[in-house]
């Protein structure tokens, strides 16, 4: 039973809607005229039935793509850096122009060969940004950050002065170092925190293994390696390193003062926790909801979730529940959660699970 | 028409950042290439801002603009990505007005069948069937002419019917046994 396409067109725009009064009528009296169509269509519609399942996107990390977004936005505007169409018309005018470009160009690559240097400085508010790499730092107040356009092509190398927090992507070909005027730090992939003040230069890390070396060549201890909850400061004057642990993550709390982001993070909970859940029946008639929280915010720990549940039975009126979820999640984390409502008389057909609220967990933890 | 603050510009993306990734996933089938589509679409939009009037239709540009992308990166990338995460049904979501959340093995294999699609037939089936869009909408949103979308929505049928086939018995063998299972619940109660 082959059937020319114009067959499937039709049954496809009869589907969807896309006939007109008459040609449904055409379509329907078509159908009629035998029982291979009939079953075809039957086919077809179960086919179409099927096929309305829509994927959904685990994490869309809106926030962090806003930053990202923002990011992109903010270099594009730096003077240089956009495209403006210049020669509109003209093919040879446009020619001439890339000529006379790429010979300027290759000019000045020769004659001063130097690659240009974004600078990046925060002001009294702390500034959560990300490199060309996807790492991602937090600058302390009246800090700056300093890179050159070949960051990731042999080393990523960034120059801090003042106060940095960096989570750093893992990349195992090109270190990641961060130098200050007196030290250098190199990781591979980690989180750390680097402070440069007067007379001291102090790492902490919070996570993977860092060598940190003094960038003077006389200093006593060139180079050691510091590993999670240890803490290195290198003396400027004494030209000496030592180490002590650190007990607490209180060295990384500053970026949670005077920071917006965090602020809006606390402000607007709800933005940033986001559930998926399925719900069902058990045996005694009750609501059985099973589900997932997860939490994009960078540096929110949310606890008490507050999970704000509407159900309601064929023709019932809408009845609302809350549910609260004690548990904490930490920033990027995911827990599952299982609850059950007392709608045992309830023939419930409908239910949505939307979060209300949650609290800020004020701890230590980050 | 006056510059949009920032401020506006992250309140949009915010409103519709989750929507429009899941619309690009959904063409693309890989959740990285789905952000930066979106991504995309945004610095697009930041950067036309002077033309464009901001009001109900930016809701549709944005639409049009992140299916339009899609379809470019899929025509692009033509080794067709198999969708990660297959195993688990969670990331499964039924069309909105449907409140079902357990799903069939049919229509699993039916979103297995719609990805092996060709680019052109899929992201046109996708965008009548997810979206609901009729078919000169459809053919606005994707620069083509309707006589095209309403061919293509053929062939999309045809290829899904003719790869779904083994299954379609089957499922009225189920259908059957359902019915016959209620008849004998009934009886015995």
């Amino acid at each position: 039973m082959t059937l020319d396409n114009q067959h499937w067109e039709r049954i496809s725009a009869y589907l969807s809607g896309d006939l007109s009064q008459e040609e449904r009528n055409a379509f329907e009296s078509w159908l009629q005229d035998s029982d291979s169509n009939q079953h075809l269509f039957r086919e077809a519609r179960i086919v179409w039935e099927s096929s309305r399942l829509k994927l959904q996107l685990k994490d869309p990390a809106t926030e962090e793509e806003l930053l990202k977004l923002f990011t992109r936005i903010k270099s594009a505007q730096q003077p240089g850096a956009r495209i403006i169409p210049l020669f509109k018309n003209s093919t040879l005018l446009r020619i001439a122009a890339s000529l006379a470009f790429v010979t300027v160009a290759a000019y000045f690559y020769w004659t001063l060969r130097q690659d240009p240097e974004t600078v990046i400085a925060s002001g009294d508010e702390v500034l959560t940004l990300y490199l060309p790499d996807s790492s991602r730092v937090w600058l302390n107040t009246n800090s700056s950050l300093s890179y050159t356009s070949d960051f990731t092509k042999e080393k990523r190398s960034v120059t801090l002065k003042g106060e940095g927090y960096f989570q750093v992507k893992r990349d195992t070909v090109h270190a990641f170092e961060v130098i200050t005027p007196a030290t250098t730090a190199v990781v591979l992939g980690t989180s750390f925190n680097v402070k440069d003040a007067d007379s001291t230069t102090t790492l902490t890390v919070a996570e993977g293994k860092v060598r940190f070396a003094a960038r003077d060549a006389s200093a006593q201890d060139k180079d050691i390696v510091v590993t999670p909850r240890e803490q290195a400061t290198f003396h400027h004057h004494k030209k000496a390193m030592d180490k002590s642990r650190s007990r607490d993550m209180k060295f990384a709390a500053w970026r949670k003062y005077k920071n917006p982001l965090y602020e809006k993070e606390v402000q607007n909970s709800a933005l940033y926790l986001s559930t998926k859940y399925t719900w069902r029946k058990n045996q005694i008639n009750q609501s059985v909801i099973e589900g997932t929280i997860h939490n994009t915010a960078l540096l929110a720990t949310y606890k008490d979730i507050v999970l704000y549940v509407t159900y309601s039975q064929p023709g019932g009126q809408q009845k609302t529940s809350r549910l609260v979820i004690g548990e904490a999640v930490r920033p990027g984390q995911t827990i599952d959660y299982r609850r059950r409502l007392l709608d045992i008389f309830t023939d419930t057909n409908v239910l949505h699970v939307k979060i209300e609220s949650a609290e800020v967990e004020t701890g230590d933890q980050y | 028409m006056e510059k949009l603050p920032e401020d506006d510009f992250g309140k949009l993306f915010r409103q519709h950042h989750a929507g429009l990734c899941n619309l690009a996933y959904n063409i693309v089938g890989d959740s990285d290439a789905a952000k930066d589509i979106v991504q995309e679409v945004f610095v697009k939009l930041w950067n036309n801002r002077s033309q464009l009037t901001f009001g109900e239709q930016i809701k549709h540009y944005l639409f049009k603009a992140t299916a339009h992308t899609s379809y470019n990166h899929l025509r692009a990338n033509k080794r067709i990505a198999p969708l990660e995460e297959y195993a688990g049904l969670k990331v499964l979501e039924t069309a909105p007005g449907t409140e079902g959340v357990e799903y069939k093995e049919l229509e699993v294999r039916a979103r297995q069948a719609v990805d092996r699609l060709p680019p052109k037939c899929k992201t046109i089936y996708i965008l009548s069937r997810h979206e609901g869009l009729k078919h000169q909408q459809i053919a606005d949103t994707l620069g083509l002419s309707i006589k095209t979308v309403e061919n293509q929505m053929g062939i999309a049928l045809e290829k899904l019917r003719s790869d779904l086939k083994p299954f379609l018995n089957l499922e009225i063998v189920s259908i059957l046994a359902a019915i016959g299972m209620g008849l004998y619940a009934l009886l015995i109660s």
